[in-house]
């Protein structure tokens, strides 16, 4: 099996949610000394795009895209450890992202982070019921280039705004951008509370991270 | 503490609500703003305190209504029902959290949820959300008297699934395995008809309050009929003939543009009301929840609660007026409402602007 046929196999796999496959030709292509970061990224990565096309336009849905992630996962587990210590720490951009605090509501957040981490990009999950300070305190220790916020709850969106603030007062909004997300969340509460964008759901999450990205390093 | 309830007003605000269900038109459109914890704000408790003391809750629902002047439903209860009941943990709301929520589900493994043993009528009576309901019912009744209604609170089949074994795992089971998924909703359908018959038996009738809302934007059309709707609608009858009924409310909470109008297929009596939250990130459009739903069942607003927290009273006057407009006149009734729970922290002086609209605009013609 040559290497376009695993990469093939590997996208084809995840889009198909087929975890043994996965793991199956992860495991040929450590054993045929193919390049890891190759695999996941053009393999596993460009499964996960595929998966993203067809949530967009309407074709899979959640349950579709979880079993996906859960085979794309498991040919990461296999391919992470033998990635070239050069490829280690490459990355599109470095991403904390996390629920807003007061608000449990996780599953829309675990989708971005599928998504995001499929794309290449390094996230850190702060996972839910954030306080404001840990999203600016990781987003100045870890300098990361975007804080990714989501909530469910009306309730909690002032939270998001306090993020907003703590990263001035910190002196490094100039340095990170701002992405929002969650069902009451719109375009009219990212200008009020002046982040940079907000994203639909989890596909588009991806292609508003990467055009941040761009902004961000001119 | 709280002022004196006048009885008179009181009657007339639950007349005005109830007159759709039994076949008559009220004088106008029923402000019913669904202010739930926001009650308990008004009034200077803290929201731990409301989900804590049922009873405190109910009063602070009713006492809202009467300071609005509004035909708020009484109703007190949250979205995580029975997680506490089967094993899992909630956490009350503290800090800028709305309501309970779940923090751990009853089961860690899948193996552990096929396991479970659906609890008896006598074993949920006892438990620690049916002891918070009951006392909520009590505190209902005692200050309505003979025009207490007593409600259930099932909430959704696939939600119970959820509780049991966590959001993403019960979604994720759509696919992974469909046949133990359907397992757990055959046991979460008995779960729910046992909630309904439980209040039922007690009082000899209960309002069903149920809801769609995990299988929302998340499943395709076709999984939501194989996964949700069809287990609703077992459940509901289920419960009709158990005694409870007939009273319903179709609670669609949430973005609903795929499933919505799949809800035709669900029962519906004389005294169901149909509530179409969201389409996207807007509210549905009322003329189209009419035209599916409007010669079949009394229909509910739905009043963006964004707007209501980040709104004006000025634009949501002007929202609610345009609905109500636009809706009252619909041919099973319409009741002015919210597309869900007004968030508790949201301006007072919104609430009272959405009540005001409806009393300048919702005058209805005598029958």
């Amino acid at each position: 099996m040559n290497n376009d046929a695993v990469l093939e196999g590997l996208k084809k796999a995840v889009v198909d949610g087929d975890e043994e496959t996965c793991k199956d030709l992860a495991n040929k292509a450590i054993e045929s000394g193919m390049d890891a970061y190759e695999a996941i990224m053009d393999g596993c990565g460009a499964g996960m795009a595929v998966c993203s096309e067809l949530y967009d336009k309407g074709d899979i849905f959640v349950p579709e895209i979880l079993m996906s992630a859960e085979a794309m996962y498991a040919a990461m587990d296999i391919l992470k450890p033998h990635i070239k210590v050069e490829d280690v720490g490459k990355s599109k951009g470095k991403i904390v992202i996390g629920v807003i605090e007061g608000d449990l509501h996780d599953i829309g957040k675990n989708l971005v982070k599928i998504m995001l981490d499929a794309a290449g990009f390094e996230i850190i999950d702060l996972g839910r019921d954030v306080p404001a300070d840990d999203f600016v305190n990781t987003a100045k220790n870890d300098k990361v280039d975007i804080v990714a916020m989501s909530t469910l709850m009306t309730t909690t969106m002032p939270g998001m705004l306090d993020v907003v603030r703590g990263l001035r007062d910190k002196d490094i909004r100039e340095n990170v951008k701002v992405l929002i997300g969650g069902a009451p969340v719109n375009e009219d509460f990212v200008s009020r509370i002046e982040a940079d964008a907000q994203a639909e759901d989890a596909s588009k999450a991806v292609k508003v991270a990467s055009r941040l990205i761009e902004e961000l390093r001119g | 503490m709280f002022a004196h309830i006048f009885q008179e007003k009181l009657e007339e605000r639950i007349k005005r609500s109830n007159a759709f269900f039994m076949g008559e038109v009220p004088d106008r459109t029923p402000a019913s703003p669904m202010c739930m914890g926001q009650a308990a704000i008004m009034h200077g408790y803290t929201l731990y305190d409301y989900y804590t003391k049922p009873d405190l809750g109910i009063d602070c629902i009713i006492h809202a209504s009467q300071m609005l002047d509004a035909e708020i439903l009484p109703m007190w209860l949250y979205a995580t029902y029975w997680v506490e009941d089967y094993g899992g943990k909630l956490k009350m709301p503290v800090g800028r959290m709305a309501a309970p929520a779940m923090i751990e589900p009853a089961c860690k493994t899948f193996e552990e949820a096929d396991s479970l043993e659906v609890l008896d009528l006598k074993e949920l009576s006892n438990g620690p959300t049916m002891q918070r309901h009951w006392k909520a019912l009590e505190r209902a009744e005692k200050i309505m008297g003979k025009y207490f209604a007593p409600w259930s609170f099932p909430y959704e089949v696939f939600i119970q699934v959820a509780y049991w074994i966590g959001p993403e795992k019960a979604v994720l089971l759509v696919k992974k395995d469909p046949k133990l998924l359907h397992r757990l909703l055959k046991k979460a359908v008995e779960h729910c008809v046992n909630v309904n018959t439980l209040v039922a038996e007690r009082y000899g009738s209960s309002f069903i309050a149920c809801s769609s809302l995990l299988t929302s934007n998340t499943l395709s059309r076709e999984q939501c009929i194989e996964f949700n709707i069809n287990y609703m609608s077992e459940m509901i009858s289920k419960s009709l003939k158990n005694g409870a009924g007939p009273g319903i409310m179709y609670h669609l909470c949430g973005d609903h543009r795929v499933d919505w109008d799949l809800h035709t297929k669900v029962p519906i009596t004389p005294a169901t009301l149909m509530h179409v939250a969201y389409d996207g990130k807007e509210p549905m459009d009322i003329k189209k929840v009419m035209s599916v739903f409007g010669d079949k069942c009394a229909i509910l607003g739905n009043i963006d609660t964004a707007l209501m927290q980040l709104g004006t009273p000025a634009e949501v006057y002007d929202k609610v007026k345009e609905q109500v407009l636009a809706a009252k006149e619909s041919p099973k009734g319409y009741l002015a409402c919210n597309a869900c729970e007004i968030p508790p922290f949201a301006p007072v002086a919104n609430t009272y602007a959405f009540v005001q609209a409806v009393k300048d605009y919702g005058q209805l013609p005598k029958a």
